[in-house]
């Protein structure tokens, strides 16, 4: 009998509340996974796509239930699909969603599957990438297609089938772009069994040197245009896409030396709609020897920012540059510096190298255009300290995560406002790890930054551990509270929002602009309820 | 969010009430008395006299051989006095003098018209706070009756028939056969044979499971229809004795019914306009311009249900013909006498309350409004719109405001739609204006 019990739980759920959308509520299915659906120009949220199996029909076929929320978290509508996915013995797979992206009334669903637990040292640890169109006017689902050799094709599944791998070897990824496209680059061109599996730590030049054409594809996948790379064969290029909106491609291209990857100095500059190439921004200066940090489209201009080091052999940190570019020529406007020098009197104890003490440094978290023409930067500083692991019952290494800075910049680059920000986190890392990989495995605090309303007012998100005790407590049973900074009309505004309760777990999401959306699980019954809330502002 | 006391709150609202009607005798012609929350006596009659019937029903259990479906059934019953007893703590049941009047001397004739029906007379009508204008039979001598159908019924006879109804269910032991129904089904050794064979099995388990699943709901609601429409006949019955020659009314209580959960007024922009104008904070269009349902088309094809087999209750209009044809009903005779406004206005006032007390604050201030439109100086009108802005804003600093108010929604009007989607454009400085715009209208 409990299985009917359980079943009915899941269709009918509670009374409590009538106001929130209960997961269980919305599939008789269980609960895979969610994504979030931009609206086609990515300016706001359009909706969410959560992923339920309905059933297992054998052993690598299942039906999936796609259900399809609007903003509000009201139900636009759900289809579902059997479809196939890996299941093997000796490891432990997952079905998830890969991306969802809204063009017009049609919802490209991208799907793969993953080993769970991965480590570093994975070699593919997600694969057999498919996809599903679901068309928001018909509420019908296509058949699941694969992307091989540039062209599309469609999956049908039956009880009993089985998956192999040697299907997913040729397999290619779409990326979704901010505009109406997807990219997707060739495989390599020899060998893609043995070098699409390429381990990453080991890195792969001859695997970069073999894929040779990349393609702008409109919603039903037919070539908008394509480029040929990596003609050169004594050279070897990587190419990776950076950033997008209805107008231009931005692509980095990494400069590719045996095994080592060489820090992006270059960025393509593509007509997103005719592939005609713009221009290349040469990622260089005078006087400090700088890469790529991240880029930005906004206002009819390119914003590249930059790690910023010293010309030397040493090649010491001195902070980080901006560089700015037109849209349309890719000529460059302005370029500021950003150096730990200058920050000193902001930051005590700041040396010009960017560290304070022996072992404690910054990381630029986010680099935010503000309305009214400034930059905001948010750092949060990172230090190691070995100690003992609770979890682990050995002696580990801890992140030591202590505060963050809001620093703000007018349009000479000086300094118009900076608040420091306490904290106290610890995080356990593995030794050796980069600051890159931190911000890759979201050890930092430091989440995301979101766009309020209409005049680009905006809220930040960062989350901070309120137990007090000793370290072992701190560490063993935090208690993690949403940290909330707004800036509405120039004004900022910060809150904390306890993420815990009486058998509560709350977790924060991206929402519609100007909410936060959060998941409260009971940890006793196991029943979730979404809800929307309003920044307070 | 620190959790408040529920009777401290109601007896800090009465308070606040008692101190405006003072002010509003001068002031107005109708005066609002609002329906006694504080009532701990009645509440602790309330408790015992249900305690002792409840009592009553757990011992009659044990005449039931089979243990599992005892256990279950004492489980489920468990469960149901528990609800009760919590309702009644929280305030949910009032007694006022007024509705009692009204409500008993219609009873009163029900059961003076009915002796050869002597379980009538130990009947309690219960009086509830709710959001839905609704009735309803609990089993045990209890008959329920949600104050929002009080202001929704066209008049006495209408509700009339509503009671007569309920009390048929009553007589004709429908809650306690649906506690013993479920208890059947869950303890039915068929469904647990079949249910273990799902369990066994690898693959399609789902598919299996929702079929006996649905087949289950489907048969549980076709009773259900089974026993409303037995509950028709007999209300009708009961009815026809106490109230002979108005017999057409009761056809038209189904159409009446029917249309109730239809929204019968709306805010405009204009009504905004008025109610949130001040002389600090003028009314700001861009408050109401918020569409967020417009732009997406919604899929209504039912995708696990036919939602034909899992209706609760039979068609309003089939079930007023297959009484009419039964008995002859002739729809004619005189209309009878509207409801009287007193109770109408009491009990559309009593139920913003209500719904503040249920802590429903976002429904509680659209019915406030819906009124306050109407009514704009009154005073009640805008202690309640001030004490739900209250509400809303501290649920707003503790980000739980979606707890209280309901996302816009298509199946919302769109009059409810703009409400809510108003309220969530307020920044956090206009709604403290609004706050006090509306504390010193007290």
């Amino acid at each position: 009998m409990k299985q009917i019990i359980l079943f009915f739980a899941l269709l009918c759920g509670g009374t409590a509340l009538a106001q929130v959308q209960k997961l269980g509520e919305l599939s008789s299915g269980a609960f895979i996974d969610s994504a979030v659906i931009m609206e086609d120009d990515n300016s706001n949220v359009f909706g969410y796509c959560l992923l339920y199996q309905l059933d297992r029909k054998s052993k690598e076929v299942f039906e999936l239930e796609y259900v399809v929320l609007d903003k509000n978290l009201n139900k636009l509508t759900s289809v579902s699909l059997i479809q196939g996915a890996f299941k093997y013995t000796l490891a432990k797979t997952r079905t998830e969603l890969t991306f969802v992206k809204k063009i017009g009334s049609q919802l490209t669903v991208g799907v793969n599957d993953r080993k769970v637990n991965i480590d570093y040292y994975d070699v593919m640890p997600f694969f057999n990438y498919r996809f599903v169109n679901i068309n928001l006017d018909t509420f019908t689902a296509s058949k699941e297609y694969k992307y091989e050799g540039f062209t599309k094709k469609e999956f049908e599944y039956k009880t009993g089938d089985k998956m192999s791998f040697d299907d997913v070897y040729y397999l290619q990824q779409l990326i979704s772009t901010k505009s109406d496209y997807f990219v997707s680059f060739a495989i390599t061109e020899h060998n893609p069994e043995k070098l699409v599996a390429s381990n990453p730590v080991t890195y792969n030049y001859k695997k970069h040197q073999e894929i040779k054409r990349f393609v702008v594809l409109d919603k039903d996948l037919k070539e908008v245009w394509s480029k040929n790379i990596n003609a050169d064969k004594k050279a070897a290029l990587q190419y990776e896409y950076l950033d997008s909106d209805d107008e231009v491609l931005l692509l980095k291209k990494l400069f590719l030396k045996d095994k080592i990857v060489l820090k992006c100095k270059s960025i393509e500059v593509y007509n997103i709609k005719t592939g005609e190439l713009l221009g290349e921004i040469k990622i260089d200066d005078d006087v400090y020897e700088i890469d790529l940090y991240s880029a930005k489209i906004a206002g009819g201009k390119l914003h590249v920012f930059t790690n910023t080091h010293e010309k030397s052999k040493k090649g010491w940190d001195r902070g980080y540059g901006h560089l700015v570019f037109d849209k349309k020529t890719v000529k460059e406007t302005n370029r500021d510096f950003i150096l730990w020098k200058d920050l000193a009197s902001t930051i005590p104890g700041l040396t010009e190298n960017g560290a304070v003490g022996k072992d404690y440094g910054f990381a630029a978290q986010e680099f935010i255009l503000t309305p009214k023409g400034t930059l905001l930067l948010v750092l949060e500083g990172y230090g190691f300290k070995s100690g003992y692991s609770p979890l682990k019952r050995v002696q580990s290494l801890y992140a030591q995560l202590k505060e963050m800075y809001l620093i703000e910049f007018d349009i000479d680059n000086k300094i118009i406002f900076s608040k420091k920000i306490e904290k106290q986190n610890s995080v356990e890392v593995y030794a050796g790890i980069t600051e890159a990989d931190m911000k890759k495995y979201g050890i930092f605090d430091y989440m995301f930054c979101q766009k309020i309303n209409k005049d680009e007012d905006f809220v930040m998100y960062y989350t901070l551990n309120d137990q007090e005790g000793t370290k072992r407590k701190v560490s063993k049973k935090p208690l993690w509270t949403l940290g909330i900074i707004s800036n509405v009309s120039g004004e900022y505004g910060f809150e904390t929002l306890p993420l815990y309760g009486d058998d509560l777990k709350i977790y924060p999401g991206l929402a519609k602009n100007g909410y936060i959306r959060l998941l409260e699980v009971n940890q006793k019954t196991g029943q979730a309820e979404m809800r929307l809330e309003k920044i307070n502002y | 969010m620190a959790k408040t006391n529920p009777q401290a709150m109601i007896k800090k609202i009465i308070t606040l009430l008692c101190g405006i009607f003072s002010i509003t005798c001068i002031a107005q012609s109708y005066i609002h008395i609002p329906v006694d929350t504080l009532n701990i006596a009645y509440r602790s009659n309330l408790k015992l006299l249900y305690k002792d019937r409840a009592a009553h029903t757990m011992a009659s259990y044990n005449t039931f051989m089979d243990k599992n479906f005892r256990k279950i059934l004492i489980e489920s019953y468990t469960e149901i006095n528990t609800e009760f007893i919590e309702k009644v703590n929280n305030g949910l049941f009032v007694q006022d003098a007024f509705y009692d009047e009204q409500l008993n001397s219609l009873f009163q004739q029900i059961v003076k018209a009915n002796p050869q029906y002597s379980e009538l007379a130990s009947i309690r009508i219960l009086l509830s706070f709710a959001e839905l204008p609704n009735a309803y039979a609990m089993g045990d001598g209890f008959v329920v009756v949600q104050l929002p159908l009080l202001a929704n019924v066209n008049n006495r006879y209408e509700l009339a028939y509503i009671l007569c109804h309920e009390l048929a269910h009553n007589l004709l032991n429908h809650p306690q056969g649906g506690l013993q129904e479920y208890a059947r089904l869950n303890s039915s050794k068929e469904i647990k044979k079949k249910t273990r064979e799902i369990e066994k099995k690898k693959y399609n388990k789902a598919q299996d499971a929702s079929g006996l699943y649905k087949t289950i709901v489907y048969s549980n609601r076709k009773r259900h229809r089974g026993v409303e429409y037995q509950a028709d006949s007999l209300g009708y019955v009961l009815y026809k004795n106490a109230f002979p020659g108005n017999e057409g009314v009761v056809i038209k209580s189904f159409t009446t019914l029917n249309e109730m959960d239809r929204e019968r007024d709306s805010l405009e922009p204009a009504d905004y306009e008025k109610l949130f104008s001040s002389e600090k904070q003028p009314f700001k269009p861009e408050w109401i311009l918020g569409d967020e349902i417009s732009g997406y088309k919604y899929d209504k094809t039912p995708k696990f249900w036919q939602i034909d087999s899992l209706k609760t209750h039979p068609n309003c209009l089939d079930r007023a013909q297959r009484l009419q044809k039964m008995f002859a009903i002739a729809n004619t005779g005189a209309l009878p006498e509207s409801i009287s406004a007193e109770l109408k206005t009491r009990a559309q006032y009593d139920a913003v309350m209500g719904l503040y007390v249920m802590k429903e604050y976002g429904k509680s201030l659209y019915k406030t409004l819906l009124l306050l439109k109407a009514n704009p100086d009154d005073k009640y009108l805008a202690q309640m719109v001030h004490a739900n802005l209250v509400k809303l804003q501290e649920a707003q600093k503790n980000y739980t405001m979606n707890k209280y108010v309901d996302n816009v929604n298509p199946g919302y009007s769109n009059s409810y739609n703009m409400f809510l989607s108003f309220l969530r454009q307020l920044r956090k400085s206009e709604i403290s204006n609004i706050i006090n715009q509306y504390q010193s209208k007290i």
